[in-house]
């Protein structure tokens, strides 16, 4: 390769002006560490081999030696593999009996593994029979693995299964010493959650035989590794996270095909002194250039002009360039790296255009430079173990020149390193976006990764604002272990291992309360005398619950010939099974109408069985796809948290969502080619979520600014669609792992509101940890709507692709407007009053005990989901009541007015669902009801949600007597007698005519003797 | 990935055989509808329709009714337990036993075949001989010593290492008190990590002229820890265990289900599996050397209402989900007559050889 060609791609004229940003990572000088008294086999080793030790490596070493618990985030090729198994195997040489486990979350990782094991044990000439033991072991050698192996290399998904089965590994289980966790990164969400419950099962049956492994993790970098390490294993972990090992330097090129939309592009400083070497490369490039260069030169030219003039130049209007397709300038840059003899591997959002941009550029290549044609390939999961190998090896040796591929390349897998790398898309994290530009780059030559953007709002961002992407990690990876739902399918498994105590079931599941005992009513463990939980069925639990998956409740797919539908409705076993998906899933994607695609094959939805729980599927090449829209509806169950974030609060609690999928759209494009109406239950589950609400002040001013209808809710809208779209940045999770809603009026805040929840049953943590770094969130988000160039709104801003309201009503103007106030909310430092000082008193962490209560008798194990309409308009009913005032006619202690609520409909702003116009309450007595409720809240002794409505009042109306008063008699009820008498001063300042107030502080008095 | 695709897949795979047993926590529809569809005394299998039989006959009983069964209280609970005894005529003839043992040379260390043969030759008739052997003189002292007063474990083991002869194994059991031999057997609701719904031991008098079957009966899953304790404390270090395939099945599946929860069973008395004996016997003479087949050729016993170990979960769960004690008559009864009849075998087997 010419060194210099990698520069020539920032300097062509053709591409230059779509360069957001180049951030050229300097290259590293190693810096080499010792290790003191280490074992001669292993030095003698490591010299034969020429291995000179990097210091992280050695820092790594030594803290494994002295029995600490640590997680590498150095990047990929740094050495990290190599840094724990020095150790692992000196210990072994040593000590002849240790065991280890190492846990893969693939299986073809573990199978790269296993071949670096064998060769380190045949180096070292030591005996450890290291195996790999997953679905692909054959059964006869089973049994010698598991008396033999002092090594396992494994993963979740086959743990899970063979714990139960300990009996049968007493030999490894008894000298178990290390568990290694690689790329820990994945352990995230869902299967995060399920794996750390499985880690502490792990953990469980190695006490149960008597050793105490220590955890060993590799991941790539995050912003929390050390929360992540420990909430995975539940133990305390040390960070070894400075790289010291040698690279090149690396341009690093955001490209932007949506450049006109770009308000600014970003030149740095450190930018311009590139552009000054490039020129000065340049003329190097063009002194050392012959003949045949030359010759390549102009066929490239010409391949250019090629694609130029086949396309359409005239689109000033339209965002994209040239005309071309994003896939298109993929293949174009591509193949012009190619040409330049740059080594690329070019990773693409999926399968199939991976195998498209290879066969476009193939293709054109032979137009150009015939020979290379065939140097080309794609390269993805699916494909045979033996094709794969001989395109692994290709890469190294060169022989292939360009290959495309999907995210499988993008873990560990050994290929070397190569030139460049093209990432047509950004891949959901910023992780994976390092991991895939971590395959370019050697030790001593210079290297380049172009990231391409699509239009969406994160690629968009990151565009805008590239220093976000090189600044430290802002990525959190989340691993929830208060899912009751993972944590009580683990607690079965669990007791399928060994009978479960109450105290193992606290402290190692935190599994609390008379949860067991609840177990035990609906009949899924038993208690026998000696107090052991036991699992009584004579099946394995682990087959019940899927570490992927939270709930059970999965519907086949089930595909047949389109003129065979008829056979498979009545007999679905004669169709194929396609795939499994969950019931949300089945309601979003695969209802009766819906283009469903997979493996790149469109699919008609022919009919959903919701009993017996099949999706009957047809296949058919379509040119639409379909788009389902709903309604959400959403009930403030309890609040968990309130989080004072400057001036702005953000409540985080348990919600209960109602989807209701009503209708849907068959779209060609975006054009809408006919709606259809949808007949399926609304989808209604509990989880936990965000909220925070816009005051009706913003509201009026906006109003007055903008004359257009819903200009308000327009707004709201956007803030919703953009926080969600950000999302990503700063809580790894999909957008599709969370759901939103805002409204101008919601019944339980009576407030404009904002609403952001996991779209899991139970929550996943996403939103609790959204909370820590809201104040963030909202800076991205701002940023984003402010350096989009749009007129009113586009797919880089607050347009989201999953809206089931048709992106209606959305305003992007009172959008930045409502986010300008709350980022100006956020800012403001925590001001020093009463009021906060009665906030942090009180332990919002834990549920009010009632209202856990209330939680646990909702949730029915039955139906659960289900949510039948005669059921919905019980709820309508119940509603209704609780906002007349029946309930509270009783109670006549603080309320000398007359208890008058205004009920009355409000149709103007309303654009959610029918349910919330039905609903729609413009109170003006707003915070006599807020007193109202808080009232009833205290005399259901469900303090913590009674304080927060008091403190809510006193937030806007310091000179409410009742309300000081009532704080002072939750106080009185909880014991705390001065603090009482405190906030019963108040109330008299305020109000010296309070007879209640008068009343309680002498019978504090007299209690007290104060 | 694909890795994952199919591991799903073949979960799922797994999940619905899963759900094809009756017994599993959720079974499918269709295996519930085909156990009703051919259900009922009307049944075409004659193992269903046995079942409904026994419920018919049982249907207004209970377990405490059952002729010698009680309600018995351990450390791990409650649980039934089902004690019968008879007569039988029972004895080893151990004649000889002992001056068999002293002709054999190869008892000694370094003795082979041809070595014996030797010293046969030369006159060394028995270990008694060796005593004036020069080289074998101490390694004589020492067997002998075993034969006539070592642990019964260490004259086995002797005859075990250095002879091929299982009949003399065997013979070694006419060394045993009558009264320490545990002839046991247990049902399960499956092959492995499932509870055990059912153990019988049985145990005779010191003159080997009467039998006494204990069973311990699993009434609901939460009395397994009973059932098992109750076994063991039939069991201690003077203990000889007789079984039928014990060694691979019935023991170690105790073994496991102690370590399940988590019960320290350190007491492994010693152990005939008769099995390998019959092995021996009649490998060559018989189909396979299952119990009933051994009972059919060669005791010519021929059993009435048999139900295979495969039935067993079915007819349990049954007597769950209806409490009808029926069909775990024919259970018990089986399982009865099965550690009764081991004590036969035994003295049967041993004659034979």
């Amino acid at each position: 390769m010419d060194i210099l060609a990698i520069d020539k791609f920032k300097n062509d004229i053709r591409f230059r002006h779509k360069i957001a940003h180049i951030e050229t990572l300097k290259g590293n000088e190693a810096i080499y560490g010792n290790i003191n008294n280490l074992n001669s086999k292993i030095s003698n080793y490591l010299q034969n081999k020429e291995i000179k030790l990097y210091k992280h490596q050695t820092i790594a070493y030594n803290k494994i030696k002295n029995e600490k618990n640590i997680i590498i985030t150095t990047p990929t090729a740094s050495g990290k593999t190599l840094a724990f198994n020095l150790p692992i195997f000196e210990n072994m040489l040593k000590n002849k009996s240790i065991t280890a486990m190492y846990i893969y979350p693939a299986k073809a990782l573990s199978n790269d593994q296993l071949k670096v094991l064998k060769d380190f044990e045949k180096d070292l000439d030591l005996t450890i029979k290291p195996a790999t033991y997953d679905g692909d072991t054959p059964k006869n050698k089973k049994y010698g693995i598991r008396q033999n192996s002092r090594i396992i290399l494994t993963n979740p998904y086959q743990i899970h299964h063979i714990l139960s089965w300990h009996h049968q590994w007493k030999r490894f289980y008894s000298n178990l010493k290390y568990i290694v966790i690689d790329e820990a990164h994945t352990y995230k969400g869902v299967f995060g959650s399920n794996v750390a419950f499985l880690i502490r099962r792990l953990k469980r049956i190695a006490k149960f035989y008597g050793s105490n492994p220590q955890f060993i993790l590799s991941s790539a970098t995050l912003a929390n590794p050390k929360e992540l390490a420990n909430k995975l294993v539940g133990e305390n972990f040390h960070l070894i996270d400075k790289d010291t090992s040698p690279h090149g330097e690396k341009d690093f090129i955001f490209y932007n095909p949506f450049y006109k939309n770009v308000k600014k592009n970003t030149t740095t400083g450190n930018n311009n002194s590139n552009s000054n070497n490039n020129r000065n490369n340049k003329k190097i490039n063009h002194i050392i250039t012959n003949n045949k260069l030359e010759k390549n030169k102009d066929l490239q030219d010409k391949f250019i002009k090629d694609v130029i003039a086949n396309n359409n130049n005239g689109d000033e209007g339209t965002k994209i360039t040239d005309g071309l397709s994003i896939h298109q300038e993929t293949e174009i840059i591509f193949l012009y790296l190619l040409l330049k003899d740059i080594q690329t591997l070019c990773f693409t959002v999926s399968r199939k255009l991976a195998e498209l941009i290879a066969m476009w550029t193939k293709k054109d290549m032979k137009q150009y430079k015939r020979p290379l044609a065939d140097k080309i390939t794609a390269y993805r999961a699916g494909y045979l173990a033996s094709e794969r190998r001989n395109i692994e090896e290709g890469l190294k040796n060169r022989e292939y020149l360009g290959v495309t591929c999907t995210n499988a390349l993008e873990l560990g897998i050994n290929i070397g390193s190569l030139d460049a790398v093209i990432i047509s898309g950004y891949p959901g994290t910023m992780i994976s976006t390092w991991q895939q530009a971590g395959r370019a780059g050697r030790e001593k030559q210079k290297s380049l990764v172009i990231l391409l953007a699509f239009e969406n709002q994160l690629d968009q961002y990151f565009m805008k604002n590239p220093e976000f992407f090189f600044d430290k990690p802002h990525e959190n990876a989340i691993v929830d272990l208060n899912n009751d739902i993972i944590s009580t399918s683990h607690i079965l498994c669990a007791a399928n291992e060994f009978p479960i105590t109450k105290e193992e079931a606290e402290e190692i599941f935190d599994f609390k309360n008379n949860r067991l005992d609840n177990l035990v009513k609906n009949g899924e463990l038993l208690k026998n005398k000696k107090e052991q939980y036991i699992y009584p069925y004579d099946d394995e639990a682990s087959f019940k619950h899927s570490l992927d998956q939270l709930s059970n409740d999965s519907f086949k797919v089930i595909a047949t010939e389109k003129n065979n539908i008829n056979t498979i409705y009545r007999n679905p076993s004669e169709g194929k099974l396609l795939e499994t998906i969950e019931r949300r899933q089945v309601y979003k994607e695969a209802h009766e109408g819906a283009v469903l695609i997979n493996k790149g094959e469109t699919y008609i939805v022919d009919s959903v069985n919701l009993e017996a729980k099949y999706v009957n599927v047809y296949k058919e090449a379509v040119d639409y796809h379909t788009i389902v829209l709903k309604d959400v509806d959403i009930k403030i169950k309890s609040k968990i948290k309130r989080e004072r974030i400057g001036d702005f609060t953000v409540n985080f609690g348990e919600l209960e969502v109602s989807e209701d999928f009503h209708e849907y759209k068959k779209m060609n494009f975006s054009k809408s080619i006919g709606s259809f109406a949808l007949d399926l239950p609304p989808l209604r589950f509990n989880t936990k979520g965000i909220w925070f609400t816009i005051p009706i002040e913003i509201k009026d001013t906006l109003e007055d600014e903008f004359e257009e209808n819903n200009v308000f809710a327009g707004g709201l809208h956007g803030v919703e669609h953009a926080l969600i779209g950000l999302f990503p940045l700063h809580v790894m999770c999909d957008q599709f792992d969370i759901g939103g809603l805002s409204t101008n009026y919601h019944q339980d805040t009576q407030e404009a509101t904002i609403f952001i929840y996991d779209a899991y049953e139970g929550g996943i943590g996403i939103c609790e940890k959204a909370l820590e770094v809201f104040d963030q969130l909202v800076q991205s988000t701002k940023s984003l709507i402010d350096t989009c160039l749009c007129e009113s709104g586009c797919p880089s801003c607050i347009y989201s692709p999953k809206c089931g309201n048709e992106n209606k009503p959305l305003h992007k103007d009172v959008t930045s407007h409502i986010l300008n106030y709350i980022e100006s909310e956020v800012s403001v430092i925590e001001r020093k009053n009463t009021l906060d000082n009665i906030h942090k008193s009180e332990n919002y962490k834990h549920y009010d005990k009632n209202m856990k209560e209330e939680y646990v008798n909702n949730n029915e194990p039955t139906n659960n989901f289900l949510y039948e309409k005669k059921v919905k308009n019980n709820i309508k009913l119940d509603e209704n009541h609780t906002n007349t005032n029946s309930i509270y006619n009783k109670n006549k202690s603080i309320h000398k007015n007359k208890a008058t609520t205004n009920v009355e409909n409000n149709t103007n702003n309303d654009y959610i669902t029918e349910n919330n116009l039905k609903n729609k309450v413009k109170n003006k007595n707003n915070v006599h009801n807020k007193l109202q409720e808080a009232l009833k809240l205290f005399k259901e002794k469900n303090y913590t949600f009674a304080k927060d409505i008091l403190i809510n009042i006193l937030d806007t109306d310091k000179d409410n007597s009742d309300a000081w008063y009532l704080l002072g008699a939750i106080l009185n009820d909880q014991g705390d007698s001065k603090g009482a008498i405190k906030f019963l001063r108040k109330a008299l300042i305020v109000d010296p005519a309070n007879e209640k107030v008068h009343e309680l502080i002498s019978i504090l008095k007299i209690e007290n003797r104060i | 990935m694909t890795s994952k695709k199919y591991e799903n897949h073949e979960k799922d795979m797994l999940k619905s055989i899963l759900s094809q047993s009756l017994t599993s926590a959720k079974p499918s529809d269709e295996t519930i509808a085909k156990a009703h569809e051919n259900s009922g005394i009307n049944s075409d299998d004659p193992l269903i329709k046995l079942k409904y039989i026994y419920m018919d006959k049982y249907q207004d009983q209970k377990l405490e009714d059952l002729e010698g069964s009680e309600i018995i209280e351990n450390e791990s609970g409650e649980t039934l337990k089902i004690t019968k005894k008879e007569k039988i005529d029972f004895s080893l003839d151990k004649q000889d036993f002992e001056k068999n043992l002293l002709c054999d040379l190869k008892l000694l260390p370094k003795i082979g075949p041809a070595t014996e043969k030797k010293l046969k030759e030369e006159g060394y008739e028995d270990i008694n001989s060796l005593l004036n052997h020069e080289k074998y003189k101490e390694f004589a002292e020492m067997t002998i010593e075993t034969i006539e007063s070592g642990p019964h474990r260490d004259i086995f083991n002797l005859v075990r290492k250095n002879s091929n002869s299982k009949g003399k194994m065997l013979k070694c059991a006419g060394e045993l008190e009558y009264d320490s031999f545990k002839f046991m057997d247990i049902e399960t609701l499956g092959l492995s990590n499932v509870p055990i719904i059912l153990i019988g031991v049985a145990e005779m008098d010191k003159k080997g002229k009467s039998i006494t079957s204990t069973q311990y009966l699993l009434r609901d899953k939460v009395e397994e820890l009973a059932v098992i304790d109750g076994y063991l404390s039939h069991i201690d270090d003077n203990s000889t265990l007789v079984t039928y395939n014990g060694a691979s099945f019935d023991v170690p599946f105790i073994n496991n289900r102690c370590n399940y929860y988590q019960l320290n069973n350190e007491c492994q008395p010693f152990h005939y599996d008769l099995i390998y004996y019959a092995r021996a016997l009649w490998k060559d003479k018989l189909p396979n050397c299952k119990l009933s087949t051994i009972e059919k050729h060669i005791f010519n016993i021929n059993r009435a209402d048999n139900i295979p170990g495969s039935h067993i979960p079915g007819y349990y769960d049954t007597y769950l989900k209806e409490g009808n004690i029926g069909p775990l008559i024919p259970i018990i009864e089986h399982n009865r007559q099965d550690i009764v009849s081991l004590a036969q075998f035994l003295m049967r087997m041993y004659e034979k050889f």
